[in-house]
């Protein structure tokens, strides 16, 4: 038994040492002089034509529609020299392995570090332990180097609702969203709340899945909503964004997709898209970085005025036609929006559905 | 020991030792640079240079005390449930219901921190951690009665359990323990700062870490030098030669898998007071099931699965810091894991030929 | 809450198309468990062939463009991963258990690894699918004619393969040693029938079937493919084949039944139309593992019959001894 022990103790030894021969023959580069480069956000405060070093790290692959819009908003940022761009995608799905990679970049000396999904608990350690490194991430409250994205989808919803109104035949539309958390909730009134603007009779079904993840289920719940009546479906979630294109597609009904523009899923049914852009986002927080502006953490807000939120409409869309008053209308109201005169209802909580 | 070593081995049994010495050592290396190798073609697939990759790897585990810190942070979920699974498995009980039984403990013992009025701060951390581990214990408890009293099949009671503990802990950070704060996701509430686990000063880890490594003396003695961990092996050979010895097999399985579970529930409560700080739904994906492998990888002794959890976490770490610096996917990391482990029990089984 | 709209007329019939789409990735994959499992391979991989027949499913009918050509790459995947496990398993004899582990960890970080390579940057790519296939006359039968008779294409083929194990695994001579070899291998090798070739082939099979499985998820349902689509089907898939008590007829029904019960919920959810439901979704969730446990120890503990295949999970040594 003793010798099991040893043999163990040996070979675990011997798989560490020899990685470590194998690879550290050239010498450890500079790793130690690099743990105290979190101080250098101060210092090129001053140069304003460097470039701030910003990381940005997406919980799923580039292609996933999410994590897309990030990846897209941070390249053009990085094409127009305003940022020097890292990107680590799919990181790690448990909080201590995200929380290693978000502290990886702080140590490496990025200025900024952008942690793409709703990993307040992964940031805030690191951002204590890089006081001088600036932090962003979708969380619950901002600390003093720890900035917040809102996501305030709800106000193209709203619009997109219009448009439901206006081109459902049985008066009936329906919301998926994957849980109820207030971001999908407030989607969900919005586009409610927008259809019976054109069309008083609307009544609206609304279901949380109950998983962000499962695009099979997804479409049969939308599936279901379709055989209740509903022909037009919003979605809130990447599968069931993914899940409703399925189910639309099938039973051409009508569709809008969540954040990224998936209409080539389904391009005849998808009539728009309430996209999310980081772009004004990462611009804004790049440049508080530069100026020295950006601390102490703050929400970032930027809605349908400032270019974080559109309805993006699809040209190939052809289920029904959209009536034209409708069309004057949605200009109309995207108008007062933009120009503060409207503001859409948010509605985070409470019993939803009619 | 049960048998002692002849005092003159014959000249054909030592040149048997010694070729046996040479598949111990030879096979695990050969398994570890098959990895680097295939881990290497990785790389170069993912547009990188393997050299460069692994000294950013070694860099990114031991380049400084924070990186350290963050391989000990990881491994210690590792250590503390590898070593119940390898006293469980060397009397051949196979828990397999390791995730589950760390979620149950975090869940508990996150729920005491969070409600327990006391201000003391060492009695409420160590409340959550008894809490915790006394929820795993119970929900190993079925699992080992079943097997006792009616011969029901551990792996399969311990697999279904582990999803009901998962289930129940989505459960409740969306119900009764949800955070009403959290507008774009699910999250739990967040522990009392009275709570926490300190820090050990100049590593970034938390005294968890200690708690593990406190724990692999303790069940090395354990397992090697008392009546216990002799009946624990005399189990693993065969329910026969335990029966003539007179181990007590039923209660053996019971103790194991409260004992077993119980360390998973440590774990998680650990996690949720040093890492995460809250019942977080992210708290583990998975290393419920990286401690089985680590538990086997490690020889199902203490010391190896130190060692095991040791490589397993710097491979991580190690490789979370690599795809930063090296601009590689992160997933490459998962899938050099992935090859290391299925080399690594390949080897283990060629030199326990 | 209307109830009428789900079990009146065509909701039934939504009701029980969705029941089958849900349930039939995981059908085919525990029936794959029950051929492996019935020759003393406790296969935990189950997960990780499924994942991996989705992404070789999906590449296929990328780049072929070809859901065919998809659907033989899926198959042709997840019979890989059945040779690896087979080969850990049976000609190393190492512990099944882990084996089943390291497969599932080893196909989770391939599986990422290869999508995010080769599609990293662009835009979510899609594959064609299969178009629905509505049998004539039968297809128009008023309620079960679009359940049985109007449903994707490889759906059919899904079915015929089911029925065609249960076959193999009852009515052939090669379903009688995997039987054999499962309950009590020593005897099997004294009858001459080759233990280590038996559990290889019946690990190639339920390779193949988890493979399909996965390719069902992918190319007769979503078109696409994301890490970790499978979510979990094949753990599922492994607690409905003892549900079933290995017998293959049972567990497919069985899987039906809880495709029926999750779909209900979905329904039920969708319908209802509210954010709150008086019973927790997670419940329905968990519901396939709680039922299993249930039926697993009423049928230990008062029927004192397991029905458990003898020699699962042990490997078997042609000279006896253990190592």
């Amino acid at each position: 038994m003793r010798r099991t022990r040893l043999r163990g103790a040996a070979i675990g030894l011997l798989a560490i040492g020899l990685m470590m021969l194998l690879v550290a023959c050239g010498g450890s580069d500079n790793g130690g002089g690099n743990t105290s480069t979190g101080g250098s956000a101060g210092a090129s405060t001053t140069s304003s034509a460097k470039k701030v070093g910003m990381a940005l790290v997406l919980p799923c692959g580039s292609s996933d529609p999410w994590c897309n819009q990030g990846f897209n908003a941070a390249q053009k940022l990085a094409s127009e020299g305003v940022v020097d761009l890292k990107v680590t995608t799919g990181a790690p799905q448990d909080t201590a392995g995200a929380s290693q990679v978000i502290r990886q970049y702080a140590q490496t000396g990025k200025q900024l570090v952008v942690a793409y999904s709703t990993w307040a608990d992964a940031t805030n350690p690191v951002a204590t332990k890089f006081p001088k490194t600036n932090f962003a991430t979708f969380g619950i409250k901002p600390t003093s180097n720890v900035a917040l994205f809102d996501e305030p989808i709800y106000q193209g919803a709203y619009l997109a609702g219009m448009i439901a109104g206006g081109v459902t035949k049985s008066n009936t539309i329906s919301g998926a969203a994957g849980q109820d958390v207030p971001l999908c909730h407030a989607e969900m009134q919005a586009f409610e709340a927008g259809a019976k603007r054109t069309n008083p009779k609307v009544k609206q079904l609304t279901t949380y899945v109950g998983d962000w993840n499962d695009a099979a289920k997804s479409q049969q719940a939308i599936l279901g909503q379709v055989n209740r009546g509903s022909d037009v479906v919003l979605a809130c979630g990447g599968a069931q964004a993914t899940g409703m294109a399925q189910a639309i597609k099938g039973k051409n009904v009508t569709g809008f997709g969540y954040v990224s523009d998936t209409s080539s899923q389904a391009p005849k049914n998808i009539a728009g898209t309430v996209i999310y852009d980081p772009y004004p986002y990462f611009k804004k927080m790049a440049e508080d970085t530069q100026a020295g502006k950006f601390q102490p953490g703050k929400l970032y807000s930027f809605g349908m005025p400032q270019g974080g939120v559109k309805l993006e409409l699809n040209p190939g869309y052809s289920v029904a036609k959209i009536p034209a008053s409708v069309k004057a209308e949605v200009a109309k109201v995207q108008k007062q929006i933009m120009d503060g005169s409207f503001k859409v209802p948010y509605v985070p909580t409470g019993s939803g559905g009619s | 020991m049960a048998t002692a070593p002849p005092l003159a081995a014959p000249p054909l049994a030592r040149l048997r030792i010694d070729r046996r010495l040479l598949t111990t050592i030879g096979a695990p290396v050969g398994a570890v640079v098959l990895g680097l190798l295939v881990g290497a073609l990785l790389v170069v697939a993912a547009g990188g240079d393997p050299v460069a990759a692994y000294r950013a790897l070694l860099d990114g585990a031991f380049g400084n005390p924070l990186a350290f810190g963050e391989v000990l942070a990881q491994a210690t979920p590792l250590v503390i449930i590898g070593l119940g699974l390898a006293m469980a498995f060397r009397a051949g009980i196979w828990n397999i219901g390791a995730e589950g039984q760390l979620f149950v403990g975090a869940l508990v013992g996150g729920a005491v921190a969070i409600e327990l009025p006391v201000d003391s701060r060492p009695l409420v951390i160590v409340a959550a951690l008894v809490a915790g581990t006394a929820a795993g214990a119970i929900w190993g408890l079925p699992v080992g009665v079943l097997r006792a009293r009616w011969g029901v099949n551990e792996v399969i009671t311990s697999l279904l359990l582990n999803y009901i503990g998962i289930l129940l802990f989505s459960w409740a950070v969306r119900r009764p323990l949800r955070d009403p704060a959290a507008t774009q996701g699910l999250s739990g509430k967040e522990v009392p700062h009275a709570a926490l686990l300190p820090d050990v000063s100049s590593f970034s880890v938390h005294i968890g870490a200690l708690i593990a490594l406190a724990l692999v003396p303790v069940v090395a003695y354990a397992m090697g030098r008392t009546p216990f961990g002799f009946r624990l092996r005399m189990l693993g050979t065969g329910a026969e030669a335990a029966r003539v010895a007179g181990v007590p097999a039923g209660r053996f399985a019971i103790g194991l898998m409260m004992i077993s579970g119980g360390l998973a529930g440590l774990a998680g409560i650990i996690q949720v007071l040093g890492v995460s700080l809250r019942l977080d739904p992210n708290l583990s994906a998975g290393t419920g099931f990286t401690a089985i492998v680590v538990a086997l990888i490690g020889r199902r002794s203490a010391v190896g699965v130190l060692l095991a959890a040791l490589f397993i976490a710097v491979l991580q770490a190690g490789g979370q810091a690599m795809s930063v610096t090296e601009n590689l996917p992160y997933a490459i990391v998962l899938a050099m894991e992935g090859v290391f482990v299925v080399f690594l029990l390949i080897a283990d089984r060629l030199a326990r030929r | 809450m209307d109830w009428g709209a789900i079990f009146g007329g065509s909701g039934l019939t939504v009701l029980f198309s969705s029941a089958v789409l849900l349930a039939m990735p995981t059908a085919l994959a525990a029936l794959g468990e029950t051929v492996c499992e019935r020759a003393g391979v406790l296969n935990l991989g189950l997960e990780g062939m499924m994942l991996s027949g989705a992404l070789g499913a999906f590449l296929g009918a990328y780049y072929a463009h070809s859901p065919v050509v998809g659907t033989l790459c899926g198959i042709v995947v997840g019979v890989a991963m059945g040779a690896l496990m087979a080969f850990l398993s049976v000609t190393l004899k190492t512990e099944q258990v882990i084996n089943g582990i390291a497969l599932v960890l080893f196909a989770q970080g391939m599986t990422a690894f290869l999508f995010e390579q080769l599609f990293g940057g662009e835009k979510q790519p899609t594959i064609p699918g299969i178009p629905d296939l509505k049998i004539p006359l039968l297809g128009s039968i008023p309620g079960v004619g679009p359940v049985l008779f109007d449903q994707n294409a490889l759906l059919y083929v899904s079915g015929g393969v089911a029925l065609a194990i249960w076959l193999l695994l009852m009515r052939t001579r090669f379903g009688l040693s995997v039987r054999a070899v499962g309950e009590r291998p020593e005897a099997a090798d004294a009858a001459a029938v080759d233990v280590a070739r038996t559990r290889w082939t019946a690990l190639l099979i339920c390779g193949g079937m988890a493979g399909l499985g996965g390719t069902l998820l992918v190319i007769g349902d979503l078109n696409l493919f994301q890490p970790n689509i499978t979510g979990g089907r094949g753990w599922v898939a492994i607690a409905l084949v003892i549900f079933g008590r290995w017998n293959p007829l049972l567990v497919f029904s069985g899987v039906l039944l809880f495709g029926f019960a999750d779909a209900l919920q979905v329904q039920v959810r969708a319908v209802s139309g509210g954010t709150t439901t008086a019973v927790p979704y997670e419940l329905f969730q968990a519901l396939p593992y709680i039922v299993t446990l249930v039926v697993l120890v009423t049928a230990t503990v008062v029927a004192r019959s397991s029905a458990q295949p003898a020699a699962l999970g042990i490997p078997f040594h042609k000279d006896g001894g253990r190592s």
